[in-house]
């Protein structure tokens, strides 16, 4: 197992490039850009929650994620806040299909067509194989985890050598 | 940042985003189109999505926000050649069928006034 931890502070300027390297980290293990976008969508879904909902408006608090790469197996990432927690965002029912699983909608999403935000939660159900929340001490914590088949994953030992100069 | 390179087609109008459609620039965004569609005489907005590289639920529910109010109006947002990605979101989304989609550019050529 390889651990990663990414922190930054929750603002819309900054997620994104935030995002993009937690992608890049994720990427340097996969033989295939197939993976990447649904990757990279729920990292990006999870921190945007976090920018849109934990902190009051103009008071940004921290952001953390910590990656845990399973090669051959999968991926989970904690996306941690310091903020209000997840009471008024409650997670939607567990998704069905996850990235190994059939592509597409897994079923009502429980989001009107005209609504213009409920989504984020929705997207991650559907790509992610479980989705959990707790709030505690240490922060409001989104545990996603991903099941990676293992013909998506690049067998290169020089990436491992790469990558690891980011591990923590 | 927003920016829309404009295509004037008198009431079609093509805007072409870059870069990408998400939290960071959501509302810029909406507000360009509602700018858009109030401009005098303008039946439809064409969005060309081609060289947009991520686009998320806020992102969408941008999109989604502007097409509301576009219908409200009489009028219509399109979506002009979405990458696979940006269509593969939709889906997710259980968005498919919400916006006309132009796929190609005979489907725009189809629509545009000789």
């Amino acid at each position: 197992m390889h651990d990663y931890e990414f922190t930054t502070t929750a603002l819309r300027e900054t997620y994104r490039p935030f995002v993009r390297g937690i992608a890049a980290t994720m990427a340097a293990y996969l033989a295939t850009p197939t993976l990447v976008h649904p990757l990279e969508l729920v990292t990006a879904e999870a921190c945007a929650n976090v920018v849109r909902h934990a902190y009051p408006e103009g008071q940004p608090g921290p952001l953390r994620v910590r990656l845990t790469v399973t090669p051959r197996v999968g991926m989970e990432l904690a996306v941690t806040d310091w903020g209000r927690g997840c009471a008024a965002c409650p997670l939607p029912p567990p998704g069905l299909s996850g990235l190994s699983g059939p592509s597409g909608p897994s079923g009502p999403s429980g989001v009107a067509p005209e609504a213009t935000s409920g989504r984020g939660l929705h997207i991650i159900t559907c790509l992610c194989d479980a989705v959990t929340g707790a709030t505690g001490p240490d922060g409001n914590t989104l545990h996603l985890q991903l099941a990676i088949p293992e013909e998506q994953w690049r067998t290169s030992s020089l990436t491992i050598t790469e990558t690891s100069l980011s591990r923590r | 940042m927003a920016h829309l390179e404009l295509d004037d087609h008198g009431n079609i109008l093509v805007a072409a985003l870059t870069g990408e459609l998400t939290l960071a620039n959501a509302t810029e965004v909406r507000n360009e189109l509602e700018r858009l569609f109030a401009r005098k005489g303008v039946s439809d907005v064409v969005l060309d999505l081609g060289a947009v590289s991520f686009m998320d639920s806020s992102g969408l529910g941008t999109l989604v926000a502007a097409s509301t109010k576009a219908r409200s109006m009489g009028r219509r947002l399109l979506l002009y050649r979405p990458t696979a990605e940006a269509v593969h979101t939709m889906e997710t989304a259980q968005l498919t069928g919400f916006f006309p989609i132009l796929g190609d550019e005979v489907d725009l050529l189809a629509l545009l006034p000789d």
